[in-house]
């Protein structure tokens, strides 16, 4: 690996296997890490195996192979990305401990001395990201040292979305098709793009999955007929493929009719090498401001405060409509002149239309003008709620802070058609 | 101007303690509100070197401090010591700090004397008694080379007599009264003696001061039963609830105590 310093980073991970990418500034492109040096094993077993007695752990591939010894004891994937804690012989772990010990252990693959302190960004891609995977990931990697700025979560459809629109601008020009095979399973889905609006909006449409025969000549027919159904009412520019049970043997005729229509590529590492793009966009190039991914964990109002800043008005961001669920946090302290209550200015993607919302402090406690000092906090649990929290800090030694805190929750609702 | 003053600064891990208030202070927003509500006790014991280290190392704003040295050091202006920390957070408006500027400069130019008693009101109000009285005294002692009005010195007496009775030194709380009386026969002046002695001397000791101070009969046996409004009072709260942890108590008395007066 030619990267030393601010190394961008792309995780897959999966409950059966994941796999690693970093950046490659030189080929300017995301690079698959290969699980043995000089192969092309990419994709790893998500599984770990401890040594009993020891904090010794081991994944992957090595994981299997000490999981055969009877002084290891092996964990799945299910457990590693599931909401118990596992009671191994020795002493019982929650997720969070497991899954900090799987990405500790996976990042090392990378070959970096010192991976906080090499690593701008990771990040994560997962095929969904429920509320108990987000919380754990992240306690995973503050364990591991990591700061906020330095992670972060997407699911696989966004990095899709990163992965298509990192390529040459034709391959995006107008929709992009991506066929996943799971086996005898095969399920499409398609990145439109709605310019007409601003900030341009990209989403990605869903078609109900195929079965394919194991026959291969009837195979190549089925999918060509699944190919047809789904792309002969839209115009296509690109089409990924990947997953498993897909190979370049079998699909002629099916791989003939997707190449008249548009540029194919096909690849097992199309998430992972996605998700890299996405760090690199995020950190570095920004080059695709101006666009937006409608994600289902996308945030799509603004919350803000209108403030006083060293004097002078100025609107707040707290929230920002346009990033995931699991990102929109944030913590703020001010001091409350001539204020009982809290108002929130709430915006919708388009910063076409606002509103206002107000938090009530009862029981706030009497004291001169500009003498209490508040702490508020902002997290979302999901694309639609926001979670507010507000606590009394006093006023250093004049006032002492009672801490009481007051919480609410606000809906992140579309607004209403006027 | 109403709203939510964002707070941008740094919380200090160690804090700054202001002496004349006895209070720790841990943001530049407090240190504001110090400023804005004590002007008669911006001393040399804020105005300083100390605060702007701690400001430039705590408060991590080092150019903050360096602006504020060297209104001091060069301009030797409080207010150009004090201003620049209310603009570097917006912890005023401009029209209150504009008002508070012309606040500051009409304090500073008022003659030292009256700055002197100003800052001895101010931390009896704050209840540090033994910098009060030491701040009286020093007006008493340059009176003795000036020529004050009889007015004023009677009421510098007078507030010295408030704070030593309230740090329990009655006979010297009395003297003090006493003075301000004899320069100024005002009925406050007059009440507030006859009631010191009234409340620190038994009922036959006092009746006989208060005759020897020219009262009748009748008038000493007058004061001294209002006097006994105060005297019940206090004796009401010779019989507090004592608390469970009576060591802690005793002990929160004895600090404050101390803190008053400077011990």
């Amino acid at each position: 690996m030619n990267e030393v310093r601010n190394v961008l980073v792309g995780f897959e991970l999966g409950k059966e296997e994941s796999q690693l990418s970093y950046y490659n500034r030189n080929a300017q492109e995301p690079v698959s890490v290969p699980t043995k040096v000089g192969t092309n094993l990419f994709r790893f077993p998500t599984v770990l195996a401890k040594k009993r007695g020891r904090e010794e752990w081991h994944f992957g591939l090595e994981a299997e192979y000490f999981g055969t010894r009877d002084d290891f004891d092996l964990v799945w994937g299910e457990e590693i990305l599931g909401t118990e804690p596992v009671d191994l012989p020795d002493k019982s772990y929650t997720p969070t401990e497991l899954l900090a010990a799987f990405i500790g252990e996976s990042l090392r693959l990378l070959g970096l001395r010192d991976l906080t302190g090499s690593i701008s960004c990771v990040m994560v891609t997962m095929d969904s990201l429920p509320i108990h995977l987000v919380t754990n990931i992240r306690g995973a990697f503050d364990s591991l040292g990591f700061s906020h700025e330095q992670y972060s979560l997407q699911n696989s459809m966004e990095s899709f979305y990163y992965y298509a629109y990192s390529q040459k601008p034709g391959f995006w020009a107008r929709d992009v098709a991506l066929f996943i095979f799971e086996e005898d399973r095969v399920s499409f889905r398609a990145l439109k793009e709605d310019t007409t609006g601003k900030p341009q909006t990209v989403k990605v449409i869903t078609a109900p999955p195929a079965t394919l025969s194991e026959d291969l000549k009837i195979r190549d027919l089925q999918l060509l007929e699944y190919a047809n159904k789904n792309m002969s009412n839209g115009s296509f520019s690109g089409v990924l493929i990947t997953g498993t049970g897909f190979d370049m043997s079998w699909p002629e005729k099916s791989i003939r009719y997707m190449c008249r229509a548009a540029k194919v590529f096909y690849g097992d590492n199309l998430f992972v090498k996605g998700a890299c793009y996405a760090a690199y966009e995020h950190m570095e190039t920004h080059a695709l401001k101006g666009k937006i991914y409608m994600s289902e964990d996308l945030v799509r109002m603004s919350i803000g405060m209108d403030m006083l800043v060293k004097g002078k008005a100025m609107y707040i961001p707290l929230i920002n409509a346009g990033s995931n669920w699991f990102d929109a946090a944030n913590e703020i302290e001010f001091i409350l002149d001539d204020k009982r209550e809290l108002v929130f200015v709430l915006s919708s993607l388009d910063e076409k239309k606002r509103r206002k919302c107000m938090m009530d402090l009862p029981d706030l406690p009497d004291r001169p003008n500009r003498a209490t000092r508040i702490r508020l906090k902002l997290f979302c649990s999901s694309a639609d709620v926001c979670h507010v929290t507000a606590e009394d800090l006093g006023f250093g030694g004049f006032f002492p802070a009672t801490h009481k805190v007051w919480e609410d929750t606000i809906p992140l609702e579309a607004f209403d058609d006027e | 101007m109403a709203g939510y003053r964002l707070c941008g600064t740094k919380y200090a891990q160690t804090p700054y303690y202001i002496e004349n208030i006895s209070t720790s202070i841990y943001s530049i927003e407090e240190l504001c509100y110090y400023f804005y509500n004590n002007i008669p006790l911006l001393d040399s014991t804020i105005i300083g070197t100390e605060l702007t280290k701690w400001i430039a190392s705590e408060l991590m704003l080092p150019k903050l401090a360096e602006n504020m040295n060297i209104a001091l050091e060069r301009r030797k202006s409080i207010s150009g010591f004090v201003t620049p920390v209310f603009r570097e957070c917006g912890y005023l408006s401009t029209s209150q700090l504009d008002a508070y500027t012309a606040r500051l400069s009409d304090y500073l130019q008022l003659p030292g004397p009256l700055r002197l008693k100003d800052k001895g009101d101010a931390l009896t109000r704050t209840g540090k008694y033994s910098a009060a009285e030491a701040a009286y005294r020093q007006v008493i002692e340059d009176g003795k080379t000036a020529a004050f009005r009889p007015e004023f010195l009677s009421a510098v007496y007078h507030n010295l007599g408030v704070v030593l009775m309230r740090m329990l030194l009655f006979e010297e709380g009395l003297r003090a009264f006493e003075e301000a009386w004899k320069l100024r026969q005002s009925q406050k002046h007059v009440l507030a003696y006859v009631r010191a002695i009234a409340i620190t001397k038994p009922e036959e000791k006092a009746l006989m001061e208060l005759r020897l101070k020219g009262l009748s009969e009748e008038e000493a046996r007058s004061v001294y039963s209002e006097a006994e409004t105060t005297i019940n009072f206090a004796r009401s709260a010779a019989n507090p609830v004592i608390p469970d942890d009576i060591d802690s108590y005793v002990r929160h008395l004895m600090e404050d105590y101390h803190n008053s007066v400077g011990g």
